[in-house]
């Protein structure tokens, strides 16, 4: 969406309230449970960028989640394609939807949520512990957690932290990427200094690294 | 810079206990206070990402220090907060401009009426 | 709600962080018990003492230490420490070779389950740029003057990772117990910009 003025945030801007109907506030449950029960694959926030640009700034903020999630839930192979139509097929016959109350696993759910998650292990990595690296230099349009000092940079990776949403694309981020803890000189950094040499240390992900 | 300068600080060589306990300020004024619980809280609700309101502090500690020399005073950490979480409420359209002004002069009329009243 | 009865940029300030507050509350978003029980966590409940006792605890215990290595967020786990803004954790510890010292130069991140929230210095901006590039001069305005074949690790917490240094252990506490020895080690000892206290100190 960068460079799409004019459309403000996701949620309709000056809208009163979180969401208009029920409905939408339970898609917004249903996508949070799909991650938490990892019955989806890929990030919802990508996905839902997956969208036909029409389709997506059509549709409403709700719209995208239901849409994101279903894609999710399709990827993994947790639902088949024709499940949600027939579903809804016999929804408007009548049928009602079925319960089932599980209150344990509600207070289970509820406790998971105030929990942060930790990095994901790293699935695939470009660059491994003792890669020489160069801190590409970027002149970001927005937001970017690639601190300025270290830009144009050459370092050695030292550790793979694991896999993060990469934060610089807003609003809802970008895609999982790998973050490394990378390892400058001081002297390539800020340049010879009374004070000898240190090692500065700093946890970078991908997008912002290139082959040294 | 060093811990001595903090107010509220008894002594940074102390050993460590709760803030509470120590005598500790962990806020310098009770908004500051009620500013961070409001964006922790969110958080906790899922209301919004912490990780969206953190861009906006990243993004507005760096807007002050581009209009301001390193060792300029003035560097309020949760006035950047108070901002970063304005410009978070605001743009996930959770809050809009004029019904958050309205509350301000309700509040100012209503503190200031308190204030005339213990006098 | 507190009333801030001065006159000056609190006021404003307060009245903005108010308003916001109300807005929210309002909506049904949130609920002034919630934050209350927030504000209240992070005054109270967290702070550098949990921190002290996962250093005393790897300070004592061989087979700890070595699980804080290997992962550090299961190891402080153990302790019942962990969960928002500690979610990924790395212990750095400090040796007579290695001084480990953490900031975070784009905003303020810091491990609260382990040491509650930061000190005003630590958020500063004079700290967040001085450390990267002068920290020797830094640790200096902090009472610590390293040896000179002391290398310093200055670590930028730029991602969720959060760390914890480990001081290293003062002489003459052979055989003190755990809790005694958490009582040696001090917030700033955690974050690389002091020393465990020895002990009679």
């Amino acid at each position: 969406m960068g460079g799409m003025h004019g459309f403000g945030g996701v949620l309709t801007p000056g809208s009163d309230r979180v969401a208009e109907h029920p409905w939408e506030l339970r898609v917004f449950a249903l996508s949070t449970l799909v991650g938490i029960h990892g019955i989806g694959a890929g990030s919802g926030r990508a996905i839902r960028e997956e969208m036909a640009p029409a389709d997506y700034l059509a549709a409403g903020y709700y719209d995208r989640w239901l849409w994101s999630t279903e894609r999710r839930l399709l990827r993994r192979g947790t639902i088949v394609d024709d499940d949600v139509d027939n579903w809804v097929a016999r929804l408007r016959a009548g049928e009602r939807v079925p319960g089932r109350e599980d209150p344990e696993a509600a207070r289970r759910v509820v406790g998971a949520t105030l929990e942060a998650s930790p990095l994901r292990p790293a699935e695939s990595a470009r660059f491994a512990p003792s890669d020489r690296v160069r801190v590409r230099r970027m002149r970001p349009a927005g937001h970017t957690r690639c601190p300025r000092y270290v830009r144009g940079v050459t370092g050695i990776v030292e550790t793979l932290r694991g896999m993060d949403v990469f934060p610089d694309i807003g609003p809802y981020g970008g895609p999982d990427e790998a973050v490394y803890a990378v390892a400058f000189d001081s002297d390539d950094v800020f340049g010879p200094s009374t004070e000898g040499r240190w090692t500065i240390v700093l946890d970078l992900f991908e997008s912002y690294l290139e082959p040294a | 810079m060093s811990g001595t300068t903090d107010p509220g600080v008894a002594d940074p060589a102390a050993p460590a206990a709760p803030p509470r306990s120590n005598g500790e300020l962990v806020f310098e004024e009770p908004w500051e206070s009620r500013a961070f619980g409001v964006a922790v809280a969110l958080h906790d609700a899922r209301v919004v990402d912490f990780e969206t309101f953190r861009a906006h502090l990243i993004d507005e500690i760096a807007a002050w220090e581009a209009e301001h020399r390193p060792s300029a005073a003035g560097y309020r950490y949760y006035e950047r907060w108070l901002a970063a979480l304005e410009r978070t409420l605001l743009e996930a359209g959770l809050v809009d401009a004029p019904r958050v002004e309205a509350a301000r002069t309700a509040l100012e009329h209503e503190w200031s009426h308190d204030h005339d009243h213990d006098h | 709600m507190t009333r801030d009865h001065r006159h000056g940029p609190d006021d404003e300030l307060a009245l903005r962080a108010a308003a916001l507050e109300a807005v929210l509350v309002e909506k049904g978003l949130l609920s002034t018990d919630q934050i209350d029980a927030i504000v209240e966590r992070y005054e109270r409940d967290l702070g550098p003492q949990n921190g002290a006792r996962v250093v005393a605890r790897a300070w004592v215990d061989p087979a700890y230490r070595d699980r804080l290595r290997a992962d550090a967020t299961a190891a402080i786990g153990e302790l019942g420490f962990g969960g928002f803004e500690g979610a990924t954790m790395v212990a750095l510890e400090n040796t007579p070779d290695v001084h480990n010292v953490v900031v975070c130069t784009l905003c303020s991140c810091y491990p609260w389950p382990v040491l509650g929230l930061p000190p005003t210095w630590y958020k500063s901006p004079a700290y967040r740029a001085r450390v990267v590039a002068e920290p020797r001069s830094v640790l200096r305005e902090f009472g610590i003057e390293l040896p000179a074949e002391a290398r310093i690790r200055v670590w930028d917490s730029t991602s969720e990772v959060r760390y914890l240094v480990v001081p290293q252990r003062p002489a003459g506490t052979e055989g003190m117990g755990e809790e005694a020895l958490a009582g040696l080690v001090t917030r700033d000892s955690m974050i690389g910009t002091g020393l465990a206290r020895s002990p009679g100190a």
